[in-house]
């Protein structure tokens, strides 16, 4: 086994016992990188002499954290202090800001290896595609807008990489390219240093090759609730099975793999039922895209008075001109709106409902380069501001990777990840990815 | 309509220890809602006072056109005299309706 292959969590514990160097991880990370880039596509920046260096240095320093000299990979939309950030957009070539974006901060103050920058839809919205590829099938999308991220960690490229969502831009690709992902409770982690598209929707996310992998992020953001929560048992687990009201946009596939994982957490001891959500959560998709697109005015209005307005794609200048014609007070029933589901949502667990899961995505990731895919099975949860997990259940007979996502309460991540790892051996089987008949 | 309250507990805090308390500013934050400082006067020692007005949120646009009617009279740069201290237990010197906010 190389370097590479290792987990995030298997090679902490080794360069921790001091029998692996954050060299030799960082010279096996950087060479399976240089072989499969010129086919997946997924970095937009890797400067390998700068991370040697990092490494070397990392080598001579006492580790800080668990996280000290696993490999991280960073959407580009995401600031770093010794590389540029690119935003995949013709505004921003070349531009390097001034300091690292406050999750970049925080796990390099851990001891992590930042490794490069990964492909983005432009600005994690809309107009430019990343180019990279589905490493899973190369004619198929691995999904976005944290493209680059979600194919980096499906093809081992990288241990852990930093992704965001305003959609279902964190979520879908973790379920496009077989990994696991973890989007946060909105707020649970600064999102300074990211580019603003919608700032009540806008989350920073991380992927990882197992739950073990995410914890370890996890514990470096030190969020609410971490030192209460323990191991989950599986057994007598409630688990609410959520078709979610977009259901009729999921495909067979889509469908097979959420009733697939909930009869195997069933044989695993889990006590799965079906979850019905209250009638006002049909209308947060609508609400959704009323609070993104009316953010995002404020946020894209600064490139579109500019200089380089003339590089905006199409996408952006109907952002600012708000040519979907929405009005203040659309804007504001779709804040009260989420308040209410909100509210609603959290009410749910108890002692009936410990963990809701549902799709990720609608099924397949698409053919093609032209989308990334439906974000319809994401856009409600990150109106909801709820913790959501990926775990992959298995692929299609074209190879292509399908899997659920957990959700559980507002502020509830660490104890929805300790229940992700209870359920994960169950439903992603001897960690392989099993082909699924539809 | 728009809501006339405090915008400080009065005077600026003597010495640089303090920057003044924001317990008349918190809860507007909280409520996300636009406010507006308008300047009303000087207290005897020179200080400036000042109220807000506040609005519904996204009501920005007409919350300044309320604000810019009422600045004429609060205050705007005219010359004024000094208002007298406020014993606070008077009632306001001018009418008013007490609304109660319904939840």
């Amino acid at each position: 086994m190389q370097p590479y292959e290792l987990t995030a969590t298997e090679a902490s514990a080794l360069i921790a016992e001091k029998k692996l160097s954050c060299e030799e991880l960082a010279r096996s990370t950087l060479a399976r990188i240089a072989e499969r880039d010129p086919i997946i596509k997924a970095w937009s920046y890797v400067d390998e002499d700068l991370v040697i260096r990092r490494a070397r240095e990392l080598d001579k320093t006492p580790p800080a954290s668990p996280l000290h000299g696993l490999t991280v990979g960073v959407k580009d939309v995401i600031e770093t202090v010794d590389m540029p950030t690119q935003q995949n957009s013709a505004l921003y070539e070349g531009h390097q800001s001034g300091q690292d974006a406050a999750c970049v901060a925080v796990v390099r103050h851990g001891g992590a290896l930042i490794v490069g920058k990964t492909d983005t839809v432009e600005f994690a919205s809309g107009g430019r595609m990343a180019a990279t590829r589905n490493p899973h099938n190369l004619a198929h999308t691995p999904g976005g807008s944290s493209s680059g991220s979600g194919a980096a960690v499906g093809d081992k490229q990288v241990q852990l990489a930093f992704g965001t969502q305003t959609g279902g831009s964190h979520i879908r690709p973790a379920a496009y390219n077989g990994i696991y992902g973890i989007k946060p409770t909105h707020g649970a982690v600064s999102r300074e240093g990211a580019k603003m598209y919608s700032h009540t929707l806008d989350t920073i996310g991380w992927y990882g090759r197992c739950v073990d992998d995410l914890l370890l992020v996890a514990d470096a953001f030190q969020l609410l609730g971490r030192d209460a929560a323990g191991p989950v048992p599986l057994k007598g687990l409630k688990v609410g099975l959520c078709r979610t009201p977009m259901w009729e946009a999921a495909d067979a596939y889509g469908r097979a793999a959420l009733a697939l994982a909930g009869r195997r957490l069933e044989a695993a001891g889990a006590i799965v039922t079906e979850l019905e959500l209250p009638d006002p959560f049909k209308h947060l998709d609508e609400a959704q895209h009323t609070i993104m697109y009316s953010e995002g005015r404020a946020a894209f209005l600064p490139e579109f008075l500019g200089p380089k307005r003339g590089l905006l794609a199409q996408h952006f200048l109907d952002i600012v001109n708000n040519t979907r014609g929405i009005t203040p007070q659309q804007l504001v029933a779709a804040y009260d709106l989420a308040a209410e589901c909100r509210r609603l949502f959290d009410g749910l667990f108890g002692a009936g409902l410990d963990v809701v899961m549902a799709p990720p995505c609608t099924g397949e990731p698409p053919e093609g380069y032209a989308s990334s895919g439906d974000p319809v099975f994401n856009a409600m949860w990150t109106l909801l501001h709820v913790p959501c997990v990926a775990i992959p259940v298995g692929k299609s007979p074209r190879n292509l990777p399908l899997g659920v996502q957990l959700i559980g309460p507002r502020f509830g991540d660490m104890r929805l990840l300790q229940i992700a790892r209870a359920c994960a051996p169950a439903i992603h089987e001897n960690d392989t990815l099993s082909t699924i008949n539809a | 309509m728009a809501v006339l309250t405090p915008s400080a507990p009065g005077e600026a805090p003597e010495g640089y220890a303090s920057s003044g308390n924001y317990a008349f500013n918190m809860m507007w934050t909280l409520l996300h809602v636009p406010c507006v400082a308008l300047p009303v006067g000087r207290s005897h020692r020179n200080l400036p006072l000042g109220v807000q007005l506040v609005g519904p949120r996204m009501g920005d646009a007409r919350l300044l056109e309320i604000a810019r009617s009422c600045a004429a009279v609060l205050d705007a740069n005219a010359p004024r005299s000094l208002p007298q201290p406020v014993n606070p237990t008077a009632q306001p010197r001018f009418t008013t309706r007490t609304q109660h906010a319904t939840l």
